[in-house]
């Protein structure tokens, strides 16, 4: 199963649109990885009274008006606006013209946690402050998550696309990925546009506040004293396409995407399983057509929670024995970005593999003793990187592991 | 493409059982009542027992069971599976997740003493892939489990996706469907959003597909009932597009089903029967337009647009069914077509028996 | 095992909650019967257990205390606690 299968064309990440709490753009993204920043600061874009702890990884200074050049910001939810312009900042950092995207045939894939719910969230107090039962036509327009999707093909003016969106939680990032990587290597689009995105929304917070899961301060994975995870917002859009297409119009190549596998733990709707995360990771390696110690690093799920940097760890030991690369955890800068988060981790890998450096595991005090891992605590640090590995885990079960590897060479074996 | 549909299975207004809901497209479905397609007399409870099932939303509901049935049915089931858990895969579309769930989570929070005073259980349920989760967990399924979402493309479009982790090597076989539930807040969206436009009255249900590899039908166990009389249906392409402007719906359906049928090489006039999306108004109008200037005056399968109503995502797999129920030819080929109000256009071009 | 005479009508009523968040009946809710070893419960029915009893009780219960929740009897006194400090 999950087998290497032949005449597969090998795939680039040629582009990279990022909006993050820490750094909006590919290049001020990459300084921010390299300097450790926290993009933690205290709510502002839903009332929290009534909450003990308001902080999240908020994305400010994001000016949709001044970045989209087709869509109209009021009548588009904010998840979408986060997508269509990750999509724009992408397709701009990878040199394709307009027409160019436009001719050929491609694949938007966005994967997220609740695509347009921060609408219906906002409706539902509406109707209560109004006492109607009648939802407000721009909201439900707005909140519709297939948009967020079709709604990058209606910005870029696209004609000849397939535009899907993948509501697979905190994994979606990742299938979304995995799935343009599947379209652009059997030969079946000559693009993909391809990521996650998320708003920070309010019954997102609560639910995870409901669970004891909100830290209070900051987010510290692998840390012995860890209290959980902030809940942040974002989007990553990756352009790929096949190496021959990045080489024959000169791109600039930041990666190679090698594979990638799934597994569903089938097991319970929120508590981590260690051995299908294992399982994961594994058939991640068979579809790269790679082994476990070629892996140099590995981008956590590492959300912080006692539950999931325990279990992880420990799937990672039972795959890569005693001593395992290192391990990063982004969510201490970024927050967990729900469906954004894997995307904007898979933006930050392509980063690393392509200026050689490990983005660090920031707040972090004492590494937990049962967590036998080094996180890169608190400090970048310079690495000779061949393949990373791209780890996510969502409700539900839903795993999703991504690998990339450095392009100047041969990575195969 | 090199995946066939081997079985089929669904629980809809039309029918509890895909052979219920074959009947009845071929008698030619009864006249519904006006307001929302039910699936009638459909009961949590007495369909699942009584654990598990507390916070489960009647969309997922209606997916455990109509996935257990196929599973069942094709030699797959749990207790007695021709595959290994891991190599069947599970790709199920949805338009929003459960909105009935998720409006009810929010006022609970808006309306408590303290904002984080929520059911802790409908906290999963409210989220987009908590109805495949769940039918992996009834069902041990623990290959890839993917929800995909996409208006009233959804069902072509995880129909591609399966494909694609089938070719691919992610999974063996793959079960691949939508499921929709009717709901007050879905109309009040729904209410919201097409004020000016003409809609047809909500409707709900689940539909499952049996994806396997193509070659012999069945060769390695049961299976192999995607055609009225048991024959597998060849997935010959999924195709799609998108209309920046209004105005385009028709030129970008034409293109669509061009580019379908060259990359099939399969000529215009091979098709015996088209089956169109339920949208009314314009875009309906337009994807009809379409469809003729392609096929000329091909019939059109739409016995099961008016009683099953607008079942959103799950709308082109019940498309696909009546395809499938419909006798004919062994050979012949069909086409299901779907536009959205989100800009997407898409088909599908089956080779049946 | 508090040494005050039980309240049959707070422990049926808790008993109830149980019953209902398991999904077992409420004959399967002994005084002992340990919630995760003989009825099945886990992590997400138990917060749901803590989240109902709040909410029916009208009390305050901190998450910690999940830990001593295991059976009728532990959570009996755990509202009772939740109840007097209130």
């Amino acid at each position: 199963m999950a087998g290497q299968t032949s005449a597969r064309r090998r795939v680039v990440v040629t582009g990279l649109g990022v909006i993050s709490s820490i750094g909006l753009g590919a290049k001020e993204f990459a300084r921010a990885l390299r300097e450790g920043r926290s993009g933690a600061r205290t709510i502002t874009s839903f009332d929290t009274s009534g909450f003990e702890h308001t902080t999240a990884c908020e994305v400010t200074d994001f000016h949709p008006e001044e970045l989209l050049h087709r869509l109209v910001p009021a009548d588009t939810g904010r998840a979408s606006q986060l997508a269509a312009v990750a999509a724009r900042l992408a397709v701009e950092d990878a040199g394709l013209a307009a027409e160019e995207v436009r001719r050929r045939r491609s694949l938007i894939a966005v994967g997220t946690l609740s695509g347009g719910a921060d609408e219906i969230g906002m409706s539902v107090r509406e109707q209560l402050a109004a006492g109607t039962g009648a939802v407000d036509r721009g909201r439900a327009r707005r909140a519709r998550s297939g948009r967020l999707s079709a709604d990058i093909a209606q910005e870029l003016g696209l004609l000849s696309t397939e535009a899907v969106t993948v509501p697979t939680a905190c994994a979606a990032g990742n299938y979304a990925i995995g799935y343009g990587f599947d379209a652009v290597a059997a030969g079946e689009v000559e693009l993909a546009l391809c990521g996650g995105a998320d708003a920070l929304v309010r019954n997102i917070f609560v639910g995870f506040y409901r669970l004891g899961t909100i830290a209070p301060d900051v987010c510290r994975p692998f840390d012995k004293g860890r209290q959980g995870i902030l809940t942040g917002e974002g989007s990553a859009v990756l352009v790929l396409e096949s190496l021959d297409s990045a080489l024959a119009r000169g791109a600039r190549v930041y990666a190679e995407v090698l594979g990638h596998g799934l597994v569903c733990e089938a097991h319970h709707p929120v508590a981590p399983d260690r051995d299908s995360m294992a399982a994961c990771m594994s058939r991640a390696h068979a579809n790269a057509g790679i082994t476990a110690d070629q892996v140099d690093l590995i981008s956590a799920h590492g959300t912080g929670t006692l539950a999931n940097d325990a279990t992880e760890a420990s799937a990672i030991h039972q795959v890569f024995g005693d001593s395992p690369p290192p391990v990063t955890a982004l969510k201490s800068m970024l927050g967990h970005c729900m469906g954004a988060s894997s995307a904007l981790s898979a933006a930050a890998c392509a980063i690393a593999l392509d200026e050689g450096f490990i983005p660090p595991t920031i707040n972090h005090i004492e590494t937990d003793p049962e967590i036998e891992i080094d996180c890169v605590p608190n400090t970048a640090r310079a690495a000779d990187l061949r393949i990373v590995q791209n780890n996510a885990l969502a409700f539900g079960g839903n795993d999703a592991v991504l690998l990339m590897g450095r392009i100047d060479r041969e990575v195969r074996p | 493409m090199n995946s066939v549909i081997t079985a089929w299975e669904a629980h809809s207004p039309l029918g509890r059982t895909a052979e219920g809901h074959r009947q009845a497209v071929l008698d030619g479905p009864a006249a519904p009542e006006a307001g929302s397609r039910l699936v009638p007399g459909f009961d949590i409870k007495e369909a699942l027992g009584r654990k598990g099932i507390r916070s489960m939303d009647r969309a997922t509901a209606l997916a455990v069971v109509t996935t257990g049935r196929l599973l069942e049915r094709t030699g797959l089931g749990k207790d007695d599976r021709r595959c290994a858990d891991d190599e069947l895969g599970l790709v199920l579309g949805t338009t929003e997740g459960s909105l009935q769930s998720l409006t009810e989570f929010d006022h609970d929070s808006y309306t408590r003493e303290k904002p984080f005073d929520v059911p802790p259980s409908l906290f999963p349920v409210v989220l987009m892939n908590y109805h495949a989760g769940q039918c992996a967990i009834w069902h041990r399924i623990k290959g890839p489990n993917s929800t995909i979402c996409g208006s009233h493309l959804t069902s072509l479009l995880a129909l591609s996706y399966a494909c694609r982790l089938q070719s691919n090597g992610h999974a063996r076989a793959v079960l691949v469907g939508a499921v929709e539930e009717c709901s007050d807040a879905r109309d009040s969206y729904e209410q919201a959003r097409n004020e000016d436009d003409p809609q047809r009255p909500s409707g709900e249900g689940c539909v499952m597909f049996l994806l396997e590899p193509a070659g012999p039908v069945g060769k390695d166990g049961p299976g192999g009932s995607g055609g009225p009389h048991g024959e597998g249906a060849a997935v010959v392409a999924v195709e799609f597009g998108f209309f920046p402007e209004p105005d385009l719906v028709r030129p970008a359906v034409r293109d669509c089903l061009t580019r379908a049928l060259d990359r099939a090489g399969v000529e215009p006039g091979k098709v015996a029967v088209v089956a169109p999306s339920p949208a009314l108004g314009p875009r309906g109008e337009a994807e009809l337009a379409a469809i003729a200037e392609v096929f000329g005056d091909v019939p059109l399968a739409t016995a099961s647009l008016d009683a099953l109503g607008d079942t959103r995502a799950a709308a082109a797999g019940f498309q696909l069914a009546e395809l499938l129920s419909r006798p004919g030819e062994p050979g012949r080929l069909v086409v299901a077509t779907a536009t959205d109000a989100e800009g997407r256009v898409g088909c599908a071009l089956l080779r049946i028996g | 095992m508090t040494s005050t005479a039980i309240d049959t009508d707070l422990r049926d009523k808790i008993r109830d909650i149980v019953a209902d968040v398991l999904e077992v009946e409420v004959e399967e809710v002994s005084w002992t019967a340990h919630f995760q070893d003989d009825l099945d419960s886990d992590s997400m029915r138990a917060i749901e257990l803590l989240a109902q009893l709040e909410r029916h009780f009208d009390v305050s219960i901190k998450q910690q205390e999940l830990l001593r929740m295991q059976d009728l009897a532990s959570t009996y006194e755990v509202v009772l606690e939740a109840r007097g400090g209130k």
